[in-house]
């Protein structure tokens, strides 16, 4: 551990933060969905926070650290999950919030700083350009663009247009390497998977060059089903429409739906479908619903919210999670993959496997040309064995957990040591100082979960 | 009034349509009998067997309405004296669905072509208009059409939601036939007193892929999308499993917006496409994506081994589509074509399959990469050299021996080309539009004989057939 108190001297005139309560709450973010990332992590804290305004702030603070060996931990929103933003071995954690200028809105594109919120960046594109990106997590109010480059994967939107991995989806990237002289570079193409879902362990985005869709006024649905297949093949059916410009497929299965997410607007016996679709497309949609057996339980054009209305993204992705936790410390959930093309038929047996333990809420994506949906499913936590028999059952049957209960990108993820990220991680953080503890390749190259399941007893 | 005969039934006698014509009122009508015998065919010569069948199925005068009162003096008349309607636009269609087959009276629609509304995400125009005219309208909006045919400067949107099966856009938003793909139609029923229809929604179904026979379309409202600038390239390959893998893998890039994944094998690309300027061994890719996809495409390109070809042929999805028919066919008039559909699973395996049982001096074979139902199949329009009715039967079960669908482009009726399924709800729909039968006679079969009918029922989401 280098030397932090004369780091702090060295960035004199910056905004510095060394109060011991108000660090330890910008160390943190939403890790405690999981209880034993709630065990692991509960006493991380960083010994400083500093927030930079530009790129030449980050550039001096990459320069002191370096000399003085302290870690560096970069932070947007804090709206992660799995500790992403957490500083395990201290140091400084670098909030990059108040980076948020919009540098550039063409014609399909915009070039943003990387601490600007998400739905700023929206609204900036929506406003002068009548553009907005193409997917965002369900904490677009609060998330940062870079943040959800650097720990995200998908989200609202990527019913049609993927994952954030998929080519295309991120067009460019500037990084701060971490070295005696940092360098800048602008990442294009592929390159930009070697700072893509890296936590910011190889590299410090400052700007991102993201893709943007036509932005829609969207007409939200919630369509109620007594059958949760019945729910799940509308849902399929609706996410397939290919001539239907979307934005939102998600199944909110009973009990929870009613109990705990929407219990406003449904029962424990209803089975959810929530749809955001384009208003053009509205009508077209309820000729579908009137074919099916679903009752629609809210019909909401865009812009006819009223003032602190809750728009209906922050229902589904890990808001889902959230509303039950608000309501119950005794779950936690997964993320998991439900292949296609017989991806409804995993989710049929798993559900009838699991019963009232796993709760099967859905979302729809596009996924390599095809429509696949992954579960956040919703988990009666009982004990961490427990947990690890849930997931496991899931991976046997073909069904990959991306385990939410690790603070690693290896044993989150990712499986096994991304080699590309490694390697990159080597040229532009040669000491090993950027989110420390998070990249296992780093101490371990030939580190391999894919082959050896008992992971989560190593910590 | 003496019915003559004509090879596909019974046409009007010369004195019904004039008298028909002159109850109209005063209408522009062509009936010099050169220049209507020219406007009476469309693109079918592109069949060897519908040349033969069709020679000589000419209207007795083209009638071109300028207002919807007009249209509707005209069909009232025509109904008083039971002549034939048979509607056309553009008259780029390969099916003969425009060719009148007893005679009548032939519609031109090219005088109704006003663009109706233009608002975000949607517009409307009337049927007469010219896809190319409507888009161009729409990009003074920053919007565009989300599908158009390859002959984009002629075909009018009528015609295309009348009789096209697919077209440039369909890699983004599948087929005209999916749900949400028409917004509403509103057609003119054949009656004494002809009514106005609109159909919106699952509704339109009744009313499109019809070949004009289930109402007279005199409006069309279309979901639009964003206007994209478009960046063309052409890839060449020495194999045709490598460049149909390219064109698989691009095609799965949810993050690549795509206008146009068309794969031509050789001899096709050399011999007609591009003539001289690529060799005759080459398969081609042709490519539009949006120009902030280019790195990525690129990226894409770098796992194939590809080579973008320095052609320069603007707009691209003029080599595309049924422009690539034409272009082969210009060239060699012994060609003629086939149309086929391959299903998501196990899509590139199939395809493979089918080209390992081809000669390609024989067929040669031409996909266009589409959405379909929320994955990526292919459209196919090979080119086979014509060699008896027969020969063509055999290649077609070829296509069928590895999974692909084939509806047959020589054939002149709805049921009997085979893309639409014609069920009891459409027949009503039929019966009570046009309930003498007057439109476009000949081109649904049911109307005569109802074994044609699929029992299955209705489709409920419309959808086309895969």
């Amino acid at each position: 551990m280098g030397d932090v108190a004369a780091l702090l001297a060295d960035l004199d005139g910056l905004a510095v933060e060394t109060q011991a309560q108000r660090v330890r709450r910008r160390s943190r973010d939403f890790y405690w969905y999981s209880p034993i990332l709630r065990r692991a992590l509960d006493h991380v804290t960083a010994d400083a926070v500093v927030t930079v305004r530009d790129e030449a702030e980050v550039l001096r603070v990459v320069r002191a650290a370096f000399a003085r060996e302290v870690p560096l931990t970069v932070r947007g929103g804090g709206t992660g999950n799995y500790g992403q933003a957490m500083p395990l071995r201290g140091g400084v954690v670098l909030d990059v919030s108040a980076m948020t200028r919009v540098k550039e809105i063409g014609l399909g594109r915009v070039r943003v700083e990387a601490g600007a919120k998400i739905i700023d960046v929206d609204a900036a594109c929506r406003e002068r350009s009548g553009q907005e990106l193409r997917f965002h997590p369900s904490t677009r109010a609060t998330g940062t663009i870079g943040g959800f480059v650097a720990g995200g994967s998908s989200g609202v939107g990527s019913v049609t247009w993927g994952l954030l991995r998929d080519r295309g989806n991120i067009l460019g990237a500037r990084v701060v390497t971490m070295e005696a002289e940092p360098r800048v570079l602008e990442l294009r193409g592929d390159e930009v998977q070697q700072v893509n879902h890296a936590y910011g362990t190889n590299g410090i985005i400052t700007e991102l060059e993201m893709p943007l869709a036509p932005a829609y006024p969207w007409r939200e649905l919630v369509v109620a089903f007594a059958d949760f297949m019945e729910a799940c093949r509308f849902a399929d059916r609706m996410a397939k429409m290919d001539g239907l410009t979307k934005k939102l497929v998600s199944v909110l299965p009973a009990p929870i739906a009613g109990r705990w997410v929407m219990p406003e607007l449904a029962h424990e016996h209803d089975h959810l479908v929530l749809l955001m679709v384009a208003d053009t497309m509205a009508e077209t949609c309820h000729h579908v619903i009137a074919r099916s057996s679903g009752r629609v339980l809210h019909d909401m054009a865009d812009g006819a919210f009223e003032e602190g209305a809750v728009p209906l993204y922050e229902y589904t992705w890990n808001h889902t999670t959230l509303h039950c936790l608000k309501h119950t410390r005794e779950i936690t959930y997964l993320q998991t993959l439900f292949p296609p093309p017989h991806h409804l038929a995993k989710v049929e047996e798993l559900w009838r496997h699991f019963g009232e333990e796993v709760h099967p809420h859905l979302e729809f994506v596009r996924f390599g040309g095809e429509i696949a949906c992954f579960g956040l499913q919703v988990v009666a936590y009982t004990d961490d064995a427990r947990l690890v028999e849930i997931m496991n059952e899931h991976n046997t049957r073909g069904c990959p957990v991306f385990n939410p209960h690790d603070h690693t990108l290896e044993g989150g993820g990712m499986k096994r040591v991304d080699m590309v990220q490694l390697a990159f991680k080597r040229e532009a953080d040669p000491k090993g100082l950027l989110n420390p503890g998070k990249m296992i390749g780093w101490e371990d190259p030939a580190y391999d979960e894919s082959a050896d399941r008992r992971f989560l007893y190593e910590h | 009034m003496v019915a003559r005969s004509g090879a596909f039934g019974p046409r009007p006698a010369r004195e019904a349509v004039e008298t028909a014509l002159r109850e109209a009122g005063d209408l522009i009508v062509e009936a010099d009998a050169t220049r209507v015998a020219k406007r009476s065919g469309d693109f079918h010569w592109f069949s060897p067997i519908l040349a033969r069948r069709l020679e000589g199925a000419v209207a007795d005068a083209v009638v071109s309405p300028t207002t919807i009162d007009e249209l509707k003096r005209l069909v009232a008349a025509c109904v008083r004296h039971a002549v034939p309607l048979t509607v056309r636009g553009g008259g780029t269609g390969t099916s003969g669905q425009s060719v009148p087959l007893r005679g009548g009276v032939l519609v031109d629609m090219g005088y109704l072509n006003r663009v109706l509304a233009i608002e975000r995400g949607w517009c409307r125009a009337e049927a007469g208009c010219v896809t190319g005219v409507l888009d161009a309208a729409l990009h003074e909006r920053g919007q565009a059409l989300r599908l158009h045919p390859s002959a984009r400067d002629t075909a009018t949107i009528g015609g295309f939601v009348a009789a096209g099966a697919g077209g440039v856009g369909s890699i983004g938003w599948g087929l005209p036939g999916d749900v949400g793909a028409i917004r509403a139609l509103r057609v003119l029923t054949v009656e004494e007193s002809p009514r106005l229809l609109e159909l919106r929604g699952a509704h339109v179904r009744l009313a499109q892929q019809g070949l004009g026979t289930t109402g007279i379309l005199t409006e069309v409202e279309l979901p639009t999308q964003a206007a994209v600038r478009w960046a063309e390239r052409v890839v060449g390959f020495e194999s045709f499993a490598a460049a149909l893998r390219f064109a698989d893998a691009l095609a799965r890039e949810d993050a690549i917006s795509k206008r146009l994944v068309s794969v031509v094998a050789a001899p096709a690309p050399g011999r007609f496409l591009f003539r001289r300027a690529v060799d005759e061994g080459t398969h081609a890719v042709l490519v539009m994506v949006a120009e902030v996809a280019l790195e990525a495409f690129e990226t894409v390109l770098s796992d194939h081994p590809g080579e973008a070809l320095a052609v320069a042929s603007s707009p691209l999805y003029e080599l595309g589509w049924h422009h690539t028919t034409w272009q082969a066919i210009k060239h060699d008039r012994s060609l003629t074509y086939l149309q086929t559909a391959f299903g998501p699973v196990g899509l590139v395996e199939s395809i493979l399959a089918l080209h390992g049982r081809l000669d390609p001096e024989e067929v040669i074979l031409h996909l266009e990469f589409v959405r379909s139902r929320g994955g990526i199949g292919c459209v196919g329009l090979p080119l086979v050299r014509y060699d008896g009715e027969e020969r063509l039967r055999d290649v077609a079960t070829l296509h069928e021996a590895v999974g692909a669908s084939v509806t047959d482009p020589h054939a002149l009726s709805l049921e009997t080309i085979g893309r639409k399924r014609l069920d009891r709800h459409l027949l009503a729909f039929k019966h009570e539009v046009d309930p003498a039968h007057l439109l476009n006679p000949g081109k649904m079969a049911s109307v005569d004989d109802p074994s044609f009918l699929d029992a299955a029922g209705d489709e409920v989401d419309g959808s086309s057939p895969a």
